[in-house]
C-alpha cells in the first residue's frame, strides 16, 4: 500500500551510529536521533561519514526503550500530520498519549534510567513525560509510601511530621 | 520494512548485561528534582519535603498551584480549625496550641496597625491609625504597590501609604450605593490582576431587595478613587469570604479548572456557593441566582462554623522550625 504511493525512487535513509555505555552499537535513522537537542546541537558541523555517538551515560537497556520513544514519536508526528493535511480526522494525539503512558508505566531504577538519560540527552517531552510519572507516583503518598516506593532511606533523625 | 531499525550487536567492548543495583534516587540533579517539586500540590509538596533531607532542601520551590482551600472554624474558638483541601477532598483537622497569647497580634507599621479583633463574637480585621486614636472597622485590607486599601462595611474606602506614611478616607462613591448599602449585602474587596474589585453579594436566604441584583462588582479607578462597575469579567474566578480574606485566581489554560472561570464562589453562608459572571449577566445587570458548589467544595458541611478561603503559601517552610522564627 504504502509503496504505491511511494515508488523505489525514495533515496536510502540516513543513519547515525548511538554507541551505549556498555559497547552496544545502535544503528538509528538521522531524524530519530535528532530527537535528541544534544545530537541536534552541532549535528550540521560534523562529517557525514562520522556521525558517531559514544553516549558514556547511557546503557544499552536504556538506550533500547529512548530509541524506542524517539521512533515512535516520528512516526506518529508523520502521520498526525499527515492526516491533518487530508483533513481526515484522527485520534494520532490521544493514541500517542496513550502511548506515552503505557511507556513509561515501568519500575523505579528504569524510570530513574530514562529520567537520567533524557536529561543527558536533552529530549525535552521524553524528560516532561518521566518527570510528570515521578510527580504522579507521589501523589496522595505519605512520606513513609514515598520512601518506599522509591527506595529511599529515612536519612533523618526525627520526623517533623511523624504522627504524635 | 518488517526490520527494526536499531540493531544491536557487541562491539567488543564491556558487556554488563544487567544494571543490578539501587538507583539513588534521592541524589536526582537539583533541577530534575525541582522540576518534579513544582509539579506537586501543597499537600504533596510537604509529603515530599519529609522524605529525605536531599529532599527537604526543596522546600523553596514553589508547589502546583491549585484552587483555595476552604479554613471552617468555630465562632468562639481560635484552638482548633478545619481545613478542606478540594484536591483530595480531605479535611484536615488542626489544632492550635494557644496558651502563646502572642499568636493573634496584629502587624504593627509605624503610623498603623492592623488587627483581628474579636469584636460582638466575630472576628473581624481592624485598622487603627495609631497618631490621633482614629479606628475605622474595616473588614477587607488588602496591599497593593505600597498601599493599603481597607474597606468599611458601609463602603467607605481608607488607603494607607506605606512609603509616604500617610493616611486617608474617601466617601462610598457607588452609582448603586443606595441598594448596594443596605443590611442585606455582604460586601468583599479582592485584588485582581493589579486591579481592586468590591463584590456586593446578596443571600437569598435574607428575603428579597427589590430590584436589586444578586451580586455588583465594581472597580476601583486608582487615579481619582472612584468606583465603577465591571463589565469584563475576563474568565477569573474570585473567592470571596470573611475576615477580608479574598483570593483571585488564574484559571485560563488549565484544563481541569477552566470550568471555573467566570465564576465568583462565596462561603459566607452554611453553604459554599458561586455566582455565575457570564456575559448576558453584565448586560442584564443582573445574576439570577447562586448556585451551590457541590463539585469542589460540597464535602466540608460544618454547620455553625466560620469559613474563609486560604492560599497555601507560595514556597514551602523549612520543615522542623518553630513557626515563631519564620
Amino acid at each position: 500500500m504504502k509503496d504505491s504511493f511511494n515508488p523505489s525512487i525514495e533515496p536510502p535513509k540516513k543513519t547515525v551510529t548511538l554507541v551505549s555505555s556498555d559497547g552496544y552499537d545502535f544503528e538509528v535513522e538521522e531524524e530519530v536521533a535528532l530527537e535528541s537537542q544534544v545530537i541536534k546541537d552541532g549535528f550540521e558541523d560534523k562529517a557525514v561519514d562520522d556521525r558517531e555517538y559514544l553516549l558514556f551515560n547511557v546503557h544499552s537497556d536504556t538506550l533500547e526503550l529512548i530509541i524506542k520513544y524517539c521512533e515512535k514519536h516520528v512516526s506518529s508526528r508523520k502521520s498526525i500530520s499527515a492526516a491533518a493535511a487530508s483533513s481526515s480526522s484522527s485520534n494520532g494525539e490521544e493514541a500517542l498519549k496513550e502511548w506515552d503512558e503505557h511507556f513509561i508505566s515501568v519500575d523505579t531504577n528504569t524510570l530513574y534510567d530514562i529520567l537520567m538519560a533524557a536529561d543527558y540527552l536533552n529530549i525535552k517531552s521524553l524528560l516532561d513525560l518521566a518527570i510528570q510519572k515521578v510527580a504522579d507516583t507521589i501523589h496522595g503518598r505519605s512520606p513513609e509510601q514515598i520512601r518506599k516506593k522509591f527506595n529511599i532511606e529515612n536519612d533523618s533523625i526525627i520526623d517533623p511530621w511523624a504522627s504524635e | 520494512m518488517k526490520n527494526r531499525v536499531a540493531k544491536k550487536y557487541k562491539s567488543g567492548r564491556s558487556n554488563t548485561k544487567q544494571q543490578v543495583t539501587e538507583r539513588p534516587l534521592p541524589d536526582l540533579p537539583l533541577d530534575i528534582m525541582e522540576n518534579i517539586m513544582r509539579r506537586l500540590y501543597y499537600a504533596d509538596h510537604v509529603c515530599a519535603l519529609a522524605v529525605c533531607k536531599g529532599w527537604r532542601s526543596m522546600y523553596g520551590v514553589p508547589p502546583l498551584q491549585q484552587l483555595p482551600w476552604l479554613m471552617a472554624f468555630k465562632e468562639d474558638s481560635w484552638t482548633s480549625c478545619q481545613l478542606f483541601d478540594p484536591v483530595y477532598k480531605k479535611t484536615h483537622n488542626i489544632y492550635i496550641d494557644d496558651s502563646n497569647k502572642g499568636l493573634l497580634k496584629g502587624k504593627r507599621l509605624k503610623d498603623i496597625d492592623v488587627h483581628v479583633v474579636k469584636m460582638d463574637k466575630t472576628w473581624n480585621t481592624r485598622t487603627f491609625k495609631c497618631g490621633t486614636r482614629l479606628w475605622h472597622a474595616f473588614r477587607n485590607a488588602i496591599y497593593l504597590e505600597a498601599i493599603f486599601y481597607c474597606s468599611s462595611h458601609i463602603g467607605i474606602l481608607g488607603t494607607y501609604n506605606v512609603t509616604h506614611q500617610t493616611w486617608s478616607v474617601f466617601p462610598a462613591a457607588l452609582p448603586v450605593a443606595h441598594y448596594c448599602s443596605g443590611p442585606y449585602y455582604d460586601i468583599y474587596m479582592v485584588e485582581s490582576n493589579g486591579e481592586i474589585l468590591k463584590i456586593y453579594t446578596k443571600d437569598e436566604e435574607d428575603g428579597p431587595v427589590w430590584g436589586a441584583p444578586q451580586i455588583s462588582i465594581f472597580i476601583l479607578c486608582r487615579l481619582n478613587m472612584t468606583w465603577k462597575r465591571m463589565e469584563n469579567f475576563d474568565d477569573r474566578v474570585l473567592f470571596v469570604g470573611g475576615c477580608g480574606a479574598s483570593l483571585s485566581a488564574a484559571v485560563a489554560g488549565r484544563k481541569s479548572q477552566g470550568k471555573l472561570a467566570n465564576r465568583v464562589y462565596t462561603c459566607s453562608g452554611s453553604r459554599t456557593k458561586y455566582f455565575l459572571m457570564q456575559k448576558a449577566v453584565f448586560r442584564d445587570k443582573i445574576a439570577k441566582r447562586s448556585h451551590p458548589c457541590t463539585k469542589f467544595y460540597g464535602s466540608l458541611s460544618t454547620e455553625n462554623c466560620k469559613k474563609i478561603w486560604i492560599q497555601h503559601p507560595e514556597t514551602g517552610s523549612p520543615p522542623g522550625k518553630d513557626a515563631s522564627e519564620l
